[in-house]
């Protein structure tokens, strides 16, 4: 199995991460060994198997009531929360610019 | 000071309770030998001013005669566990600053029965790894051989148990993260049922395999724990209602004649260090002296699981990273516009294993490749889950090694991630059909001079945690219950 660069560069940018012209080689060797081995799964006839996506029994799981929990005092805990944002203000989180 | 450190948590509580000895001392004492131990580098951030405010608390509880079943009991956790006001960095520089404003509902849990927290222990990045060499914070070591890794990705857990910097700690496991460490220090580690305890407040890797479980160092203490950490939670609709057994009841009441022990051929390869098969098949042999019944069985999609554990997990980590952003948690590296932001925070924020499985991941969700990989990974799991099904009509509990070697050399695989991952071979297959899994010390072996523990892998059928620890104690009671060797 063999991945062009720009296969690459494509899905690096769809998951929102960079590698440097110098660290592409090394990663397209690592990410094809990586490929070749999970590809191992081909060699099987799976079908009319069905997937099993998880093993929780998610029809009888208990539901909460589908109701915003309000915290006591909302300003404050929202306060504490935006404390971890690398910028806030006005109680708002700052993101870079977003439209040219 | 020694002696009270080699306790173990059962009988650390039992002199905590009986006024033997205080909370605030055995807090001190485990607060010096992590000072000691920097080089084992277990932890990750240290809690003293606050282990030494819930050890007080603790004492005056005791004084009061209000005990609690681990009131005063010093604990480490793994930091992928949300503490409220303690940094949170599941070993990520991208949260080096991360401090959360809530509890996972596991550590509440200990903390409501009494339990004092020293601190957050060294991990994988955002557990992903099988050796601590993943960690934004250096490796944590091997207490039995300092050149050697501790195992993964619950690293800091199984090393801190190991060098008597705690009585025990938390872990998560996702592929064997808990089991393999264990076994790599001589411990005992258990990954329940999946959905056995809440995952809420833990830091999401895969969010289908991930479950919480302990380190200690015997299985009376790990099914004290488990017993407090176990049950359903509002807050994680994963969490299952079944009624939470009473574990260290249990242990000492199970019957070994007629019990049935399953081993499965796949799982006695070429790849197997032939001496840790000894140790398994030797074991065994203990058992069946003791009137159990061994049954060769088949478990005949082994082989794959560790492929469809490759696809499946980073599918869903890909998904549960795309969180990581920069803009309302963690470490920010600005750009000129959000898109550079974010690959910007991204690309600097995480470690190269961790951008690995998100590529994978998105690899294997993307259009043209989603039915080739990640359906069909899944489909796999179903055939993997089947096999367990069909095995437990037959036996009790599955024995099977816990890892192919023992704990090998820092650096020795950490440029090969395909061989990296083929040393979960063995503890995927649990995952992946959501079973209980156990790892207890089987002995040890000679590996280059130094002597290395070898962890027996128990399997249990699901929400049987109670018969894999009824057989854990009753291996310790006929092999006698191995320590770690205290490095002075």
């Amino acid at each position: 199995m063999s991945l062009e660069p720009k296969e690459i560069a494509k899905l690096a940018s769809l998951s929102r991460l960079q590698f440097s012209e110098e660290q592409l080689p090394a990663f397209a060797s690592e990410f094809e060994n990586i490929l070749q081995f999970v590809g191992q799964i081909q060699s099987l006839d799976t079908s009319g198997v069905p997937p099993l996506t998880t093993t929780a029994n998610i029809e009888t799981s208990p539901e909460r009531a589908d109701i915003a929990v309000i915290p006591q005092n909302p300003v404050a805990r929202r306060d504490e929360l935006l404390k971890g944002a690398p910028q806030s203000e006005m109680g708002f989180f700052v993101v870079p610019k977003i439209v040219e | 000071m020694s002696e009270l450190l080699q306790l173990t948590a059962t009988q650390a509580l039992a002199k905590l309770h009986a006024k033997e000895v205080s909370s605030l001392e055995l807090t001190e004492a485990h607060l010096a030998r992590i000072e000691a131990r920097k080089h084992i580098n277990a932890y990750i951030t240290l809690n003293p001013e606050g282990a030494r405010a819930a050890a007080k608390a603790a004492d005056a509880a005791i004084a009061a005669g209000n005990i609690q079943p681990l009131t005063g009991l010093p604990l480490g956790i793994k930091d992928l566990f949300c503490t409220n006001g303690i940094r949170t960095t599941a070993a990520s520089k991208f949260l080096d600053n991360f401090v959360p404003a809530y509890e996972s509902t596991v550590t509440q849990k200990l903390w409501d029965a009494g339990a004092v927290n020293l601190g957050k222990l060294n991990m994988d990045e955002f557990a992903m790894g099988g050796s601590g060499e993943n960690s934004g914070y250096g490796p944590a070591r091997n207490p039995w051989n300092d050149t050697l890794v501790p195992g993964g990705s619950s690293s800091g857990s199984a090393a801190a148990v190991a060098d008597y910097q705690c009585y025990a700690a938390t872990g998560s496991d996702t592929g064997g993260s808990i089991r393999q460490p264990a076994a790599f220090t001589g411990l005992v580690g258990i990954k329940p049922t999946y959905g056995r305890c809440s995952r809420w407040g833990m830091v999401a890797f895969a969010s289908s395999l991930d479950q919480a479980g302990v380190i200690t160092r015997s299985t009376e203490d790990a099914a004290l724990l488990m017993e407090i950490i176990s049950g359903h939670d509002p807050k994680d609709s994963t969490s299952s209602p079944q009624a939470v057994p009473a574990w260290r009841e249990s242990l000492g009441k199970l019957n070994l004649k007629g019990l049935r022990i399953g081993l499965p051929k796949e799982y006695f390869i070429d790849g197997l260090d032939p001496k840790i098969r000894t140790l398994i098949e030797a074991a065994t042999r203990q058992f069946e002296g003791e009137g159990a019944i061994i049954k060769q069985i088949s478990l005949p999609h082994t082989q794959y699981a560790p492929a469809a554990y490759y696809i499946v997990a980073p599918a869903e980590a890909a998904s549960n990273l795309a969180r990581y952003d920069g803009i309302r948690y963690g470490v920010r590296k600005e750009g000129k516009n959000l898109v550079e932001t974010y690959l910007k925070s991204r690309t600097e924020g995480f470690g190269a294993e961790v951008k690995r499985r998100i590529m994978i991941g998105n690899y294997a969700l993307s259009s043209g490749y989603y039915d080739a990989f990640y359906t069909k990974a899944m489909q796999i799991r179903t055939l993997i889950s089947r096999d367990f099904d069909k095995a437990f009509e037959e036996v009790d509990v599955i024995f099977a090694p816990t890892a192919p070697t023992a704990a090998f050399p820092i650096g020795a695989k950490s440029n090969d991630p395909v061989a990296m991952y083929l040393g979960d071979v063995f503890t995927i297959p649990t995952s992946l059909a959501g079973l209980p899994g156990m790892s207890v010390n089987v002995g040890t072996i000679e590996e280059n001079g130094t002597r290395l523990p070898v962890g027996l892998q128990l399997i249990g059928a699901r929400w049987n945690e109670t018969v894999i620890l009824q057989v854990a104690h009753a291996w310790e009671q006929m092999a006698g219950l191995t320590q770690p060797p205290f490095q002075a």
